[in-house]
């Protein structure tokens, strides 16, 4: 079931909200009655892996109360790597079956295997709590305590990563939910809903224009080139940003206050701060779980350097079994230790670096590379992935539409002495595009994100404790326009036109981005 | 009550609360904030499902249009698989033309040339499809009503597939493609086991596509600010597409723009694609389901190829197709002999066919009988239903009757005729200049009603 459709908006949101009410003084009752709605919205997609998830639950329920019962690095490692190895299989086995056979010459093939849904999710999840009940967890969860805890619909499918320290003690605790909460929730469910359907979904098709159409990747013009992926690096922007507001704003409407996920990755001056703001939990999880454990930055810069490349690396592998995604994860992690170098090599610099004009550069540098590296993400295969890069370089030369052109007269033919030529492409299209991008880039660079625009009503956990808040990035680079909500007559005014317009969107439903991973 | 007293400490949180004193917030200010929501977005949604409802932008409710608001339809167009699988059985049309674009654009239900015993007409063409889908959307007509008469438009492009298309499929038309899927669900079919699970969510869906949808909001919107646009297109109720929106486009490229455009397109599709064995092609077991089916009901058909602007016949002779197309031909009058039908012969040179293009430079002159090489004007489309309706063929005959036994005498007269008008007309002329024969004299065109 996805979030921005009829049958969860209408149908299991406001049943699961009213079942919650009802048993609002039952505590058990409640957490059944939620791990209830949460199974039946996995199952709705393809009940086939419902089996799957429970038993990946009660296997790892288990697993983790015998390692705080006894804590064995046997039984940890045999849990992990069961966790691993169910992954492998859904996920990953085809790829390497594929690959072994393609370095062989052999023509078996592994077969096509269905990616149950969340997998990716759940299993991180799930490894982090047994990795965590080795170290000595304290507390211990009724089962259907861990189940809610793993399957949460809001955050089930497409994350954020919860960790157990976050979600347990609010599903241990679980109060009624006010009416603040649902304030705050359906406000950030509504922006959600906006950014995913209207903002990602309008500015998809200039994004599939170039991505699905083989014959538009091989010659892409530059300017076509940049227009096409600077679409995509919108729109998953919104898609995730969007994704990640839906999923907070409905959990809160429960009174439960997910982890942030999202904030600003655009407004980021280095790669390293563009992962503290994008996909936050994921990161989160891979710094834990693997860079630290790998050695961090503890044995020197060779060491360091060599660990960010491992993670980067599983980091792209985990979104999909492709060597796309490979090479993505590839160009982050060298981005990053580009980054590092240049940062050890300037340390003098320091002064320079606070200035606007070094912080704009910085920001910009970010973005174009973060977009060079979607190219690979989105791309069907490495050569259309670099046919598309070798366009946005300028390999294919620099043209714009006839139509456009035509209309611009004299300047035309100033065009046409440095190079610029006129195309068949739809002028229309093209000044379509170019205002997507211009409209979104202002959103990006001049508004506040969701979080901050709710800022004083805790809308994520991070905003629960002042350890957690000292920790949040700030606003990043740019202006801000300084929004921010209360329930006021305006607002309800405002969000209620674009609750409207995200609804009026989901007449032509599309799926997230992210629910591929 | 106070909302979240512990973020005090937060040092930007604390500068703004010193600043504004709305932090802290109590339960009913949110149980009013609520309310107003739920309120203003049902308001709001009923505003906008009315509005939609009223202007109907894809004719899927039949609403009576109103002059200057919601007379014309031009977002219709766009929406043809849905608007006409409703808008064919709103009424009990004795007459259904089937076919893909070339009936849509050519074949008024309201022409003169139609005796109005056939009459009310519906216009059931669809744009890009083969006659698989034409089958479909009769047996949807079937369910609500029998039609008395059919008119069948087949086309030899649709013979034609893509290298990597199985045989299943007809050429220019992936077949229940997901693309497709809402098509096939909101059809009725015969087949009783099919007839009423898979249409209804379908039809919900399109009943809320077309009124709490942003695209219908916003092409409601459209529909009322184009009425006064003298250019703007329109579908009828019953189904046809005017063509109006060609206008638009000879005013700012010129006809034989839109020919070099076409052909250029025809051209490609005739290189790249391959022609099935017949016996394997969907595209003629359709044909030849849709004559069964015809038969069994009882229903007459008149089947007929589209009148190709002598362009066409020329890229098919160039890309040497032009033996596949007279065997498929053959095949088809092998078909409605079968089912006791008749084929009508429009794709041959005659004065209408070999009409001339306009000049490149001419932004003016629309041509009288095509919009460009593929899509006949009505006033072609007139003469054609004239042909298949006139008993006593006094009319100038733009259409010849065809049987597997004088197939091969006309064929040859046609390829006599190629050989003339190719002699006549080498190919750098073919866009711009018509085929000028002995016996006929150049047809005017019409100029652009300014």
């Amino acid at each position: 079931m996805l979030f921005n459709s009829y049958e969860f908006i209408f149908l299991l949101l406001p049943i699961a909200l009213i079942g919650n009410r009802i048993l609002s003084e039952n505590y058990s009752a409640r957490i059944v009655w939620l791990l209830s709605c949460s199974l039946f919205f996995y199952a709705w997609w393809n009940p086939v892996y419902l089996p799957l998830l429970l038993s990946t639950i009660a296997f790892n329920y288990f697993v983790g109360a015998h390692l705080r019962a006894k804590p064995t690095k046997l039984v940890l490692v045999a849990g992990v790597a069961t966790n691993l190895a169910l992954i492998g299989y859904f996920k990953y086995a085809g790829f390497i079956a594929d690959n072994i056979a393609s370095l062989t010459g052999s023509e078996t093939h592994f077969g096509d295997i269905a990616l149950p849904l969340a997998i990716s999710f759940f299993t991180f999840q799930q490894i982090a709590y047994l990795a965590d009940c080795y170290s000595g967890l304290p507390q211990r969860y009724r089962p259907t305590e861990y189940g809610l805890f793993v399957s949460f619909f809001p955050q089930l499918i497409a994350g954020p990563i919860v960790h157990h320290a976050e979600m347990m003690p609010q599903i241990k605790s679980i109060r009624r939910s006010t009416a603040v909460d649902k304030s705050v929730g359906l406000t950030i469910f509504a922006l959600g809903l906006f950014k995913k359907a209207v903002l990602a979904d309008g500015i998809a098709p200039y994004a599939n224009g170039l991505f699905d159409d083989p014959q538009a990747c091989q010659s892409a013009t530059l300017v076509h080139a940049w227009i096409g992926v600077l679409a995509y690096g919108f729109q998953i922007y919104f898609d995730f940003s969007g994704y990640s507001d839906m999923a907070i704003g409905a959990a809160r409407m429960f009174g439960i206050k997910l982890p942030l996920n999202f904030f600003a990755p655009y407004r980021s001056e280095s790669i390293s701060e563009f992962w503290r703001r994008w996909h936050m939990t994921l990161s989160r999880f891979l710094r834990d779980y693997l860079y630290i454990p790998l050695g961090g930055n503890r044995r020197g810069n060779a060491r360091r350097y060599r660990n960010l490349m491992i993670t980067m690396l599983l980091g792209g592998l985990w979104h999909g079994a492709g060597w796309t995604f490979v090479l993505w994860g590839a160009l982050h992690g060298g981005y990053l230790v580009i980054q590092h170098g240049w940062s050890h090599q300037t340390k003098q610099l320091s002064r320079v670096k606070q200035t606007w004009v070094y912080r704009l550069f910085a920001c910009a540098t970010t973005f174009i590379a973060v977009q060079f590296a979607w190219v690979y993400f989105r791309a069907t295969s490495l050569e259309t992935a670099n046919q598309i890069v070798g366009g946005m370089i300028g390999s294919n030369g620099i043209s714009l539409p006839h139509a456009l052109l035509n209309r611009l007269g004299g300047i035309s033919r100033q065009l046409a002495i440095f190079g610029i030529n006129g195309d068949s492409a739809s002028g229309t299209n093209f000044v379509m595009a170019l205002g997507w991008i211009g409209g979104l880039s202002l959103i990006v660079w001049l508004l506040p994100t969701t979080q901050s625009f709710m800022r004083r009503f805790q809308p994520a956990w991070e905003y629960t404790s002042q350890s957690t808040i000292s920790r949040l990035p700030d606003a990043g680079f740019g202006p801000v326009i300084p929004l921010t909500w209360t329930p006021s007559l305006a607002w309800s005014l405002l969000i209620s036109l674009v609750a409207l317009v995200g609804i009026l969107s989901l007449a032509e439903v599309s799926e997230f981005l992210y629910f591929q991973f | 009550m106070t909302a979240y007293g512990e973020l005090k400490k937060d040092a930007d949180l604390e500068e703004a609360m010193a600043r504004r004193i709305e932090f802290s917030i109590s339960d009913s200010d949110c149980r009013g904030y609520l309310y107003r929501v739920a309120m203003m977005l049902t308001l709001l949604s009923l505003l906008v499902a009315g509005f939609n409802v009223a202007i109907d932008p894809y004719l899927r409710f039949g609403i009576p249009r109103y002059t200057g608001f919601s007379f014309f339809k031009p977002k219709a167009i766009r929406q043809v698989r849905m608007a006409k699988a409703y808008g064919v059985v709103r009424n009990e049309y004795k007459t259904i033309f089937l076919g893909n674009s070339r009936v849509d654009i050519g074949l008024d239900p309201d022409s003169e040339g139609l005796p109005d015993a056939f009459k009310p007409a519906y216009n059931l063409g669809q744009p890009g499809g083969g006659t698989e889908i034409a089958l479909a959307y009769l047996e949807h007509v079937i369910v609500h009503h029998k039609p008395s008469t059919v008119v069948l438009g087949v086309d030899f492009l649709n013979v034609l597939r893509k290298p990597g298309d199985s045989g299943q499929r007809s050429g220019t038309v992936a077949i229940k493609s997901t693309d497709e899927s809402p098509m096939w669900a909101r059809l009725r079919s015969l087949d009783e086991t099919k007839k009423f699970a898979p249409g209804f969510p379908q039809r919900l869906t399109d009943a809320t596509a077309s009124t709490l949808s942003l695209s219908a909001l916003s092409d409601s919107i459209l529909t009322v600010l184009l009425q006064s646009n003298p250019y703007v297109a329109n579908m009828t109720d019953a189904g046809f597409n005017s063509g109006e929106a060609f206008r638009n486009l000879i005013r700012s490229e010129g006809q034989a723009s839109l020919f070099e455009q076409k052909n250029a397109e025809y051209d490609d599709k005739c290189r790249e694609r391959i022609f099935p064995p017949l016996e394997e092609s969907q595209e003629i077991r359709a044909i030849e389901s849709l004559l069964r089916l015809c038969k069994r009901r009882e229903i007459r058909i008149e089947v007929y190829t589209h009148p190709y602007h002598a362009d066409i016949l020329r890229i098919l002779n160039a890309t040497d197709r032009w033996v596949e197309f007279e065997n498929w031909k053959l095949k088809v009058s092998q078909l409605c002999q079968d089912y006791d039908t008749r084929l009508w012969d429009f794709s041959w040179y005659n004065d209408s066919t070999t009409e001339a293009v306009p000049v490149p430079s001419d932004r003016e002159t629309v041509m009288r009988w095509y919009w460009e090489s593929g899509h006949y004007r009505s006033t072609l489309g007139d003469e054609l239903l004239e042909t298949l309706f006139d008993s006593t063929q006094k009319k100038r005959s733009i259409g010849k009757v065809v049987s597997p036994e004088t197939m091969p005498s006309w064929l040859e007269q046609i390829r006599d005729q190629r050989r003339a008008y190719e002699s006549a007309r080498p190919k750098s002329e073919s866009n711009t200049s018509g085929y000028l024969s002995t016996s006929t004299q150049p047809i005017p065109s019409t100029r652009i009603i300014q």
